[in-house]
């Protein structure tokens, strides 16, 4: 378990390595499901945010190459060299294209390397760059009305016998593992006050630390809120995202982040919660 | 805009309700009791703006927020937050209903 606070500050995402290293793990998982657009939608905000980000970057070529658009691969790779000539992941490209590989075989050897993928940046240089076909793909899905996805996709089922094989054995997740009857929960994350992870039980592949880091550090302002609007001590959130929920419990100096579907009925998490950070506190004799 | 609110602040064990823009500034409130409307407003966009900067998502997220004395409950929609304070004994669910029809109409009359 190592900390990763220091990573964040009040700058949030453009200043925060360990928000980037949770996008980019989000981005993943939209590819591994196939949810292109997604991961094209997700990647894209994040580098109208962090242009000089070489990680992301790095990122956006590979999903352009393996979308068959090397002139804007070519592009981002230009830009990433302006910003770090002597970055590995860049340097692994120039290297492809000084080799004259073929765009086929430059795709073969991503995809052997990173399961990656897809599209889109929001600027003007890179519009430009867009074909036809995509401007006017684009353009039609402007017009269609945003579908709500679920958060995180179902598991694959090698996850779940992983998990469950692991709480066999670690008591606290076992505990945690409790929280798995409700069929919406996706995962829970157990963390100190400062984002410290303190144990994890999830199902889906995400930055546990990173995670827990950030929402600690959401936890904190929420606490300092609480205290000014004089509503007293820190009970719990509920984040309702367009993809799913997120609750967060707290009995310091113990967080108890659980990560569901959209779906999941609120009142019967809540209860299920409390009832395992009971457990927990008492394991953890906090 | 006063109007918008009032399905909102006549309900149950409601304190106050208020609309801010993104980074703050009252663009309308009512209140029952006694709260400072201006902290309020800066507190809710501040924590609006955290959970948007972390998370990446910058709208269309509600949340409810549990102190022991009260509720703190907000949606973040594109140009605004629209906040509720209220007690131990508000009903969530209708709550929750209502700050998400009020939050669509004064999203739709700031989009004019």
């Amino acid at each position: 378990m190592k900390r990763r606070r220091d990573t964040l500050d009040n700058d949030g995402l453009k200043s925060a390595p360990g928000s980037i290293d949770v996008m980019i793990s989000l981005a993943d998982l939209y590819i591994q499901n196939n949810l292109l657009d997604q991961a094209v939608e997700l990647l894209s905000g994040v580098y109208s945010e962090n242009p000089d980000e070489p990680r992301i970057i790095e990122k956006l070529i590979e999903l352009y190459i393996l979308k068959g658009n090397e002139t804007k691969a070519k592009i981002l790779l230009q830009q990433g060299l302006s910003v770090d000539k002597n970055y590995e992941g860049f340097q692994k490209y120039m290297k492809l294209i000084e080799e004259e590989k073929t765009a086929d075989r430059i795709r073969e050897v991503i995809a052997e390397a990173v399961e990656a993928t897809e599209e889109v940046i929001p600027l003007e240089e890179l519009e430009e760059a867009k074909t036809p076909a995509e401007k006017t793909a684009e353009e039609q899905v402007e017009k269609v009305e945003e579908v709500e996805k679920p958060l995180i996709e179902v598991p694959e089922k090698e996850i779940e016998q992983k998990v469950e094989e692991e709480a066999g054995v670690d008591p606290i997740k076992r505990v945690l593992s409790a929280l798995y009857e409700i069929d919406e929960v996706l995962g829970m994350i157990l963390s100190d006050e400062t984002g410290l992870l303190i144990a994890e039980n999830v199902r889906v592949t995400i930055d546990t630390e990173s995670t827990g880091a950030l929402l600690s550090s959401i936890y904190t302002e929420t606490v300092s809120t609480l205290e000014r609007l004089n509503l007293g001590g820190f009970d719990y959130i509920i984040f309702e995202f367009p993809r799913g929920v997120v609750l967060i419990l707290a009995s310091p100096p113990i967080i108890l982040t659980v990560m569901c579907k959209k779906d999941v009925q609120e009142g019967l998490l809540l209860l299920k919660a409390k009832s395992v950070m009971d457990e927990l506190k008492n394991m953890l004799g906090v | 805009m006063k109007k918008e609110l009032e399905p909102l602040i006549q309900l149950d064990e409601i304190y106050g309700v208020i609309a801010a823009s993104t980074d703050g500034i009252i663009i309308e409130s009512a209140t029952r009791k006694e709260i400072d409307e201006e902290t309020a407003a800066a507190l809710t966009a501040r924590i609006s703006k955290e959970v948007a900067d972390k998370t990446g998502i910058k709208k269309n997220v509600l949340s409810i927020i549990k102190g022991e004395n009260g509720y703190l409950i907000f949606t973040i929609k594109k140009d605004f937050v629209l906040g509720i304070i209220g007690g131990n004994d508000v009903n969530l669910g209708e709550v929750k209903q209502a700050l998400r029809k009020v939050a669509d109409r004064i999203q739709g009359i700031l989009s004019g």
